[in-house]
């Protein structure tokens, strides 16, 4: 047995000693079986789960040096790209993550759609994850304006011009989630809240849910 | 079996494992192996992860523009201060007595920022009372170390703080 192996084994000992934790982690982890023929395409959906996890930490690194004013905002994120050490490491991380985030959900509901998963018992699986699915495209869209570039602003201005099809109250909810009759440095605040903070939180509080209703109900066994 | 810490731990092993765990214990060889090569890619795996973690808490390096100060002679008067900032220090020239005088603006107590008093002709930092004279000695408060003098030249009428 190496060190690390015994030393993991006397800490363990203790802490079961007074929790019990050891039966329950490998209960639910490290003895924790799948049906045989699953495939890899069951993959997708925890695939996501790592991005999303990667997208908080390098999204908590770039926080550390990103301005969400529309003065400063550019400056600050060429700022970490060119500066920073690793900066444009990180930065092209989450930029690029949250692409593949978004590819990842799509193909996991997919697989979902293909094998007719979401039938009963498992209706609102589907339900809570097509909300995840819509959250992560709006942490993609809220996030894209934030570095404040060209392609920034007209992203956020034809996206924010979808809701002006909506009979009657179009207009209104347009100029409600720009903060004011065009894209600016109101927009970009709130952007940044729900960025940062709204769709996070939302996100995260789904995907327990989700989790919680895959234990409950096992994952479904393929033929 | 018992003692194998990993977390494949033969869950995603199919039916015979049994049998290969009990020659593992007579001959560890084979399994010891890719223990050991497991932990190694580990390990990289880790290290590619830790360096640009790490590396993004370093200090960035800062872009300074501004390398020395220019000023012409005709702008300066006994009244005023003047701040300039040279590579992340707050420097402070004065003109008294027909003299230009730069200091680096940092209180040699704690490094606050001191201000110029042109009624007392002195130096006040906000901080905890310092006070400087124009030659930039201490004659006030928890200090007695004097300003840092900024050297200064002049070229054809105009000071240059290089
Ligand atoms: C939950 C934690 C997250 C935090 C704290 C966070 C934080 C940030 C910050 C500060 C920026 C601006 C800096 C920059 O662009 O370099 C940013 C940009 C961005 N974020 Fe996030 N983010 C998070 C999650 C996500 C997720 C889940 C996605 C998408 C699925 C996402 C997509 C984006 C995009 C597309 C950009 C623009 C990147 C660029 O073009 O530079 N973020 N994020
Ligand atoms: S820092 Fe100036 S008096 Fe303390």
């Amino acid at each position: 047995m190496s060190a690390i192996a015994k030393l993991t084994k006397a800490v363990m000992g203790e802490v079961d000693d007074r929790f019990h934790l050891t039966p329950v982690i490998e209960k639910n982890l490290t003895r924790k079986w799948v049906p045989q023929t699953l495939s890899w395409a069951g993959c997708f959906g925890g695939l996501a789960f790592l991005i999303f996890l990667i997208q908080i930490f390098t999204g908590i690194l770039l926080l550390m040096y990103y301005k969400s004013d529309a003065e400063r905002a550019w400056d600050s994120v060429t700022f970490v790209k060119s500066n920073v050490p690793m900066g444009w490491l990180i930065q092209r991380i989450h930029s690029v993550g949250a692409n593949f985030m978004i590819a990842l959900v799509f193909l996991h509901m997919a697989r979902v759609a293909y094998l007719r998963i979401y039938r009963k018992p498992r209706e609102l699986h589907w339900i809570s994850g097509a909300v995840l699915l819509l959250a992560t495209c709006m942490l993609a869209f809220t996030g894209y304006l934030l570095p404040w570039t060209q392609l920034s602003y007209w992203g956020a201005k034809v996206g924010t011009e979808i809701p002006s099809a909506v009979p009657l109250l179009g207009e209104y909810i347009v100029q409600l989630i720009r903060r004011g009759p065009s894209i600016s440095g109101e927009t970009l605040g709130f952007f940044f809240a729900v960025h940062i903070w709204v769709l996070p939180g939302l996100t995260v509080l789904v995907m327990v849910l989700h989790f919680l209703m895959i234990r409950r109900t096992g994952i479904s066994r393929p033929l | 079996m018992e003692n194998c810490q990993c977390s494949h731990g033969g869950a995603a092993l199919g039916p015979g494992v049994g049998e290969a765990a009990g020659r593992d214990l007579a001959q560890p060889s084979r399994r010891g192996f890719f223990h050991v090569c497991m932990a190694a890619m580990t390990g990289i795996a880790a290290l590619v992860v830790a360096f640009p973690i790490f590396s993004f808490l370093r200090l960035p390096k800062r872009i300074h523009t501004a390398k020395s100060i220019e000023v012409p002679l005709a702008g300066l008067s006994e009244s005023q201060a003047l701040f300039f900032e040279r590579e992340g220090t707050q420097i402070v020239l004065i003109y008294t007595n027909k003299e230009a005088k730069a200091y680096d603006a940092a209180c040699t107590h704690l490094g606050c920022l001191v201000s110029w008093d042109q009624n007392d002709r002195v130096f006040r930092c906000p901080c905890h009372g310092a006070v400087f004279d124009d030659q930039g000695a201490a004659v006030k408060g928890p200090v007695n170390m004097p300003l840092k003098k900024v050297k200064l030249e002049i070229n054809k009428g105009v000071l240059v703080i290089a």
